[in-house]
């Protein structure tokens, strides 16, 4: 389980670009869930998350990862602690350095001690769950690939490390329609089959609607929502506060009259023909 | 830590300083170098000191921004400092082991380390209060004269308009791609010196991959604008020299003339 207890974050501290990212921010997050976090530009959500994984020090409050404090004095404790969680950037494919796909992939697997044979095997296993072709692509260049295959490969690093806890921040962004549909059902398929914890970054309420248990809200640092996906699409208050949209099916829905709380497409597609069958 | 760079930094405000022609801000400071540079007496750095801090007080940029950007040459002053102290020969105040400190030295000193520290805070004023947009502006037009003898005036400014904008857009790239491949278990503090170069690589590819992205996404953005170089080219908001801009010069000529009257 992963919990924040009063969590605030500021930037530049004491000059005048003082600004607070996370603002007095309380949650627990559980093993096995898919939770997402969404909000508009700037409202912390990248802080949050990097604050989560251990790249950035809360300015006050505490962060435990399965019980261990994050900032705790006993380094390889916390160093252990934070390597529970894999963290995928924004634009993850500018990371990539290496000649070749195998080498980036293994990059962070070597550098968490694993062995000739456990990094390969760990490199095959993870290529095969972005949908990667070991053979195909390990001895290509990252710069080959496309937009959509490095993204793949970046995450394949990441996945790689085998992390309890995988974050993603907009994993999709930049990303063609097609290219967004697979590596959404790769994430899903992740939960799923590996039963992996997953915290998503998302601008797409659709998204959101079809993959996540839980959803929270965030507006300017703060925490303005906290629920199932389905409680917050239905609370008109917070989704005001934060400026977000309902998915476009619920929206739908109600523009063509249709009475019905569904956010899904299947939902929408049953609401549709329930109406229609009572006509 | 990246945050903790100030050079060059704008502080963005509405003070007098702030509206200075930067001309005129340009001229002035290395006016004051050289009055600084000619100054010898107590009385002279008095007067330069409190000239200067008024200066911060108009400015309102605060006093620990001014002492930051201090820091990052305290050793050197130090060492300028204690260089002085134990190299003029003279009247001896006391003994440390080979070294004589002499009355001489401690004069010396004191009057090299507030030269320098003048010229640091009035040139850190300079980049707090003018934006870089209007000090490349000011350059190329102090340098405009020297056109005719085939200095690229305008292309010198643009060079440097770009450099400086993107300064805290690869300070923030290098920030995100290190806080990445730290989450992949790359370490850059720790190990000796060959390992600490080798942790460098995995920093320094994709920044120039990015960089060098930038530089071909602006460059077609700018010919796209019509951008054919300076012959031409209008400006937005032209410099002008306003009534203040005349006060300012009036008042560090008088401040100039005390200061070298007591100079000795
Ligand atoms: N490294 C940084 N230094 C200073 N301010 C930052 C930094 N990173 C983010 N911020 C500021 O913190 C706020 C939250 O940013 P961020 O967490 O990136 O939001 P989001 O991911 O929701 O768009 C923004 O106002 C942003 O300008
Ligand atoms: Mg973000």
């Amino acid at each position: 389980m992963i919990e924040l207890q009063n969590v605030s974050l500021i930037y530049a501290r004491k000059t005048p670009f003082e600004r607070r990212a996370i603002d007095d921010l309380s949650l627990k997050i559980d093993e096995g869930s898919f939770t997402a976090i969404a909000g508009h530009t700037g409202s912390g959500k990248s802080s949050l998350v990097q604050m989560i994984s251990g790249l950035i020090d809360p300015t006050s409050g505490k962060i435990f990862v399965d019980e261990i404090d994050l900032a705790t004095k006993d380094r390889i404790k916390a160093r252990d602690a934070r390597r529970k969680i894999g963290m995928v950037f924004q634009y993850p494919e500018h990371q990539l350095f290496e000649e070749t796909v195998e080498l980036d992939i293994a990059f962070g697997a070597k550098n968490f001690g694993c062995d000739e044979v456990e990094t390969l095997s760990r490199v095959k296993e993870s290529m095969s769950l972005v949908g990667l072709d070991f053979e195909k692509f390990r001895n290509l260049a990252p710069l080959e690939l496309s937009g959509g295959q490095r993204r793949r490969v970046a995450i394949a690093g990441v996945l790689a490390l085998k992390p309890k806890y995988l974050i993603l921040d907009e994993p999709t962004a930049g990303l063609d329609p097609s290219a967004r549909k697979s590596m959404l059902d790769e994430i899903s398929k992740l939960h799923r089959k590996k039963n992996s914890t997953i915290i998503l970054i998302s601008h797409s309420m659709d998204d959101i609607a079809t993959l996540a248990d839980r959803l929270i809200v965030l507006s300017h640092g703060k925490l303005v929502g906290d629920g199932s996906p389905r409680t917050i699409f239905g609370n008109k208050k917070i989704l005001d506060q934060a400026g977000l949209a309902r998915p476009r099916i619920s929206q739908l829905l109600e523009k063509i009259g249709i009475d019905s709380d569904a956010i899904t497409i299947d939902e929408g597609i049953d609401a549709i023909l329930k109406t229609k069958g009572r006509r | 830590m990246l945050q903790d760079i100030t050079l060059g930094q704008f502080f963005p405000g509405d003070s007098i300083l702030h509206r200075l022609d930067p001309r005129v801000k340009i001229g002035l400071l290395f006016f004051l170098f050289i009055v600084i540079f000619f100054t010898r007496s107590g009385i002279g750095y008095g007067i330069l000191i409190t000239f200067t801090v008024t200066l911060i007080l108009i400015s309102r940029v605060s006093i620990r921004i001014i002492l930051k950007s201090l820091k990052p040459l305290a050793w050197i002053l130090i060492f300028t400092f204690a260089i002085h102290l134990v190299s003029h020969p003279g009247e001896i105040v006391c003994s440390i082991w080979i070294f004589d400190i002499t009355r001489e030295g401690i004069r010396e000193g004191l009057i090299l380390t507030t030269r320098l520290i003048l010229l640091l805070i009035l040139s850190s004023l300079l980049t707090f209060t003018t934006s870089p947009l209007k000090l490349t502006d000011a350059m190329e037009r102090i340098l405009s004269p020297l056109r005719r003898f085939g200095v690229p005036s305008h292309e010198l400014a643009m060079m440097m308009t770009i450099a400086i904008r993107f300064i805290p857009t690869l300070i923030e790239e290098t920030d995100k791609i290190m806080k990445a491949q730290q989450a992949r278990g790359a370490d850059f503090t720790t190990g000796n010196i060959f390992r600490r170069l080798k942790s460098i690589v995995p920093i320094l590819v994709p920044l120039f991959l990015s960089a060098f992205r930038r530089a071909d996404d602006l460059a077609l953005a700018m010919e796209a604008r019509g951008y054919r170089g300076g012959i031409g080219r209008t400006q937005m908001k032209s410099l002008k020299i306003e009534r203040r801009d005349l006060w300012a010069v009036l008042i560090v000529g008088i401040l100039s003339v005390v200061v070298i009257y007591w100079r000795i």
